[in-house]
């Protein structure tokens, strides 16, 4: 393998250290704000993370001081010390709004396929094995939605009902995709979405998928999440094209 | 309505004219390629596929030309050249103006065998010895990337050999594009001869999905320019709601 060719030579690129403290933060903040990690959780011991994250000590060290300044760990002394979950990470709002614009139409038609894909078979496994209390319980977790006052509770709730979905489809490794496609975009999602104006019929579209499963129609189980999702990537990609490409004020 | 057509030509024109430069400097590069490949070849009768080498000041200066393709180069047909499997000369853009050559498999034994000879790119353009365009699509095994190829007719000696073109990334086509779509009202994309959307204004049309149906009221452009196929097609925006 001594002679890569252009692509390969960028893919395999080394990353700068800063960048990788950077990643670290990111993974465990929005872990963290999607309920992955939890307050009070103990996270794994500073060696343990160097080997999982597969970098160098001086970076996990750098990482965690940063996620100390936010306030967001803590970490304790003595027989029961150890690093703890203390607080949740204020939304990095130009971050993740830089981060919209950094997609592309094609990748964001990319990231639509895929949670498509990754929604549509959840719910195929879903009519197959799920209980009719399975579907209570992801009724009740359709309707906190209709409680969450804020950006951030809308936020928690979606995520919670899409990892619903892929826990009752019994794969891990559904759950694991989906877990990454959460991290990748919900955020994104409800800087976009608002409260007021996108509430209601998020939680309606969830309801919707929800009657659908528990009659285990399977087309119209499918016409729901294929609605659902695409609604939330029109309004994604308004949101970024407003930005970038605003039209002016003759063209509307 | 007539509104709407005259903001149609207007786009169709601008989107004409960066493909006419794109396209002109494209029949420039393959003729500097049939030069450097006659210097090349020497006296010799057969081109090697090492002479191949020789036309990376081409596609270099292509690419100094042109910000938004991400390479170029020129794929000489099997029967061509010495090894019967033909061959892909393909630069890329590097950092700082240099150029990183791409590594082709063209053997069918070759697990990641790369099959150009019925990508559309090389066989419209080999047996209709037009210019052509092909994508969006996934260049598995090749860029890696989803893109656009370009391809114009390559000849040595009065004789059609293969091809020469350049390959844009769908991402960065966006940069050109897009202001461009954004001009017109309500939802309009841009579309291959095949209606495959290239790049759309608003959620409405995706890249890569084919057009399946338009409302009445909708308009068809053509894009002026080389003959490509390529259209403009607008309809009253639909909100998503």
């Amino acid at each position: 393998m001594g002679d890569l060719s252009g692509v390969h030579s960028q893919v395999f690129r080394p990353l700068p250290d800063v960048l990788r403290a950077e990643a670290i933060v990111d993974r465990l903040s929005t872990a963290i704000s999607l309920g992955l990690l939890r307050q009070g959780e103990q996270l794994p011991v500073e060696n343990q993370l160097t080997a999982m994250f597969g970098v160098a000590t001086a970076t996990v060290r750098d990482a965690l001081q940063t996620l100390r300044n936010q306030g967001i760990i803590e970490t304790r002394r003595g027989r029961s010390g150890g690093t703890f979950i203390i607080g949740s990470p204020r939304p990095n709002l130009d971050a993740l709004r830089d981060r919209l614009l950094s997609l592309s139409m094609a990748e964001l038609r990319d990231l639509e396929d895929e949670q498509l894909a990754t929604a549509l078979a959840a719910a195929r496994l879903i009519i197959g094995r799920a209980f009719p209390h399975d579907f209570d319980r992801l009724e009740r977790v359709a309707r906190t939605m209709g409680e969450a006052t804020t950006a951030e509770s809308c936020m928690r709730a979606d995520s919670r009902f899409q990892s619903e979905l892929a826990v009752l489809s019994q794969s891990e490794r559904l759950l694991a995709t989906q877990m990454r496609l959460l991290t990748e975009s919900i955020e994104i999602m409800w800087t976009v979405l608002t409260v007021e104006a996108d509430r209601e019929w998020t939680m309606n579209d969830h309801l919707t998928i929800v009657a659908a499963l528990r009659n285990r129609d399977l087309i119209a189980v499918e016409r729901a999440i294929r609605q659902h999702i695409s609604r939330d990537f029109y309004r994604l990609i308004a949101a970024r094209l407003d930005v970038l490409y605003p039209i002016g004020p003759t063209n509307e | 309505m007539s509104k709407t057509r005259d903001d149609l030509e207007r786009a169709s024109i601008a989107i004409g004219e960066w493909l006419n430069a794109i396209y002109g400097d494209l029949t420039i590069m393959a003729a500097a390629c049939e030069r450097e490949l006659q210097i090349a070849r020497g006296a010799k009768t057969v081109l090697t596929e090492r002479n191949l080498r020789a036309i990376q000041p081409a596609a270099a200066a292509f690419l100094a030309r042109h910000e938004i393709p991400t390479a170029a180069g020129i794929v000489v047909g099997p029967d061509i050249l010495d090894n019967n499997l033909g061959a892909v000369e393909w630069w890329q853009r590097g950092d700082s103006g240099s150029t990183q050559r791409i590594v082709f498999n063209l053997s069918p034994e070759d697990p990641g065998f790369y099959d150009f000879v019925t990508f559309e790119w090389f066989a419209e353009v080999v047996s209709t010895g037009k210019p052509a365009i092909q994508g969006p699509y996934l260049d598995y095994a090749g860029m890696d990337k989803y893109i656009l190829t370009a391809m114009v007719p390559l000849s040595l000696d009065g004789v059609l050999i293969g091809t020469a073109g350049c390959d844009t990334e769908v991402r960065e086509l966006e940069r050109i594009v897009m202001p461009i779509l954004r001009t017109i009202p309500g939802d309009a994309a841009l579309v291959s001869k095949f209606d495959q959307i290239i790049l759309g204004n608003s959620g409405r049309f995706h890249v890569g999905n084919r057009v399946v149906s338009l409302p009445k009221d909708a308009n068809r452009i053509g894009i002026s320019g080389p003959e490509l196929g390529l259209q403009l097609v607008a309809a009253p925006r639909t909100l998503h709601s």
